[in-house]
């Protein structure tokens, strides 16, 4: 779990902690006319399109109950780049759960100004070792694959979107990564 | 209706329990509950409703893989927000870095460390205050709604209001009344 995450303890907790102490008095503080104001321009901005309700009670399948979560440990698509980035470079994405690792890297299948919209990927699973690999995406849809005895693995011809991988190592409990997103 | 029986206990503690233990309906009251709010969350920080489509989506697949781990089920609605502002964030400098001209809406959400605390804190606040209001009745949703969000412009038409609603005009002041007092004291309740 990243050490970000609210739902834990430390350092990150603490300005959860404040931030609410914080709010809470601040909207205690608001008049009438205020929190009128103040929940008018939230209603207002909660609108919600019924296919993304719908995608999202629907997404529900895609709990990976008997699998261990592998957190997103570094990834090159989130990291803050000033200046241009090439548009082709791929990007790179660590998980991490004990025991295991994989690392990815993602580009998109196009040529410059032809835009696919289909991704590759390659990886590698340390401690090296076979493994069945399985991409899943947000609709349910799985692409299966094998790592090979020096836990190499790839794929081609993926849809953009969420994505999160299911590794399944001969001997070991699953493992499942966070989603992340590819565009 | 007494008060003494008022409010109900939260029910999303429950649900994010359920839903944590193969409960798909539970799940969907949660979706129900706080779509809103995420999608609240994004507009707040000025994503395109695409980036905001996939960020709320991508926000829901966050909480489904830490639905066991949550460690307030009380304060999903702030998990929610926070986590959604995340996601924001990241796509907002995504943005910066390929297309490097000056980007004020993420200046505004990133910028000195009082700009970003000022987000924090509204962000903060919306969570706050989208789950007061989700637990207040649905009649006085509905009427609060009607005289705030139906406004637009100017002061709420309460003869209008009171048509849309099948309602006597003459209780809509007194029942905005008592209704705000109610979502008053679960702002109260919400800081202890």
């Amino acid at each position: 779990m990243s050490p970000e995450d609210p739902g834990l303890g430390g350092p990150a907790a603490d300005d959860q902690e404040r931030a609410f102490a914080d709010a809470s008095r601040a909207l205690g503080e608001l008049d009438d006319q205020e929190l009128i104001a103040r929940l008018g321009e939230l209603l207002g901005d909660a609108e919600v399109p019924s296919w993304s309700a719908e995608l999202a009670k629907a997404s529900y399948g895609l709990r990976a109950v008997d699998a261990e979560l592998a957190a997103l440990s570094s990834d090159s698509g989130l990291s803050a780049e000033s200046g241009m980035r090439a548009v082709a470079a791929p990007r790179l994405a660590v998980f991490e759960v004990a025991g295991l690792s994989l690392q990815i890297e993602i580009e998109i299948e196009a040529e410059p100004g032809a835009r696919s919209g289909l991704w590759r990927l390659v990886g590698q699973l340390t401690p090296a070792g076979p493994a069945r690999i399985g991409i899943r995406h947000q609709d349910g849809a799985v692409s299966w694959t094998d790592a090979d005895d020096r836990g190499r693995f790839s794929a081609a011809q993926l849809p953009g979107g969420a994505l999160s991988l299911r590794c399944e190592r001969p001997g070991q409990p699953a493992a499942a990564t966070e989603w992340i997103w590819v565009s | 209706m007494t008060d003494e029986s008022w409010p109900d206990t939260d029910p999303v503690p429950g649900w994010v329990k359920a839903a944590a233990a193969g409960d798909q309906h539970a799940w969907d009251l949660l979706v129900d509950r706080f779509a809103g709010l995420v999608w609240a969350i994004c507009r707040e920080h000025r994503l395109s409703n695409s980036d905001a489509a996939d960020t709320v989506q991508l926000t829901w697949l966050r909480l489904l893989e830490n639905l066991g781990r949550i460690r307030d089920p009380s304060r999903l609605a702030g998990w929610l927000a926070t986590t959604c502002r995340r996601e924001c964030l990241a796509v907002l400098r995504q943005a910066k870095a390929t297309v490097p001209t000056a980007d004020d809406t993420l200046d505004l959400v990133m910028g000195g460390s009082g700009a970003a605390d000022q987000s924090v804190l509204a962000t903060e606040q919306r969570a706050i205050l989208w789950q007061a209001f989700a637990r207040l009745s649905a009649w006085c949703q509905q009427v609060l709604r009607a005289l705030i969000v139906d406004a637009e412009d100017g002061p709420p038409s309460y003869r209008l209001v009171a048509v849309e609603l099948q309602t006597p005009v003459g209780g809509l002041g007194p029942t905005r009344a008592r209704c705000l007092s109610q979502l008053r004291k679960l702002l109260d309740s919400s800081g202890i």
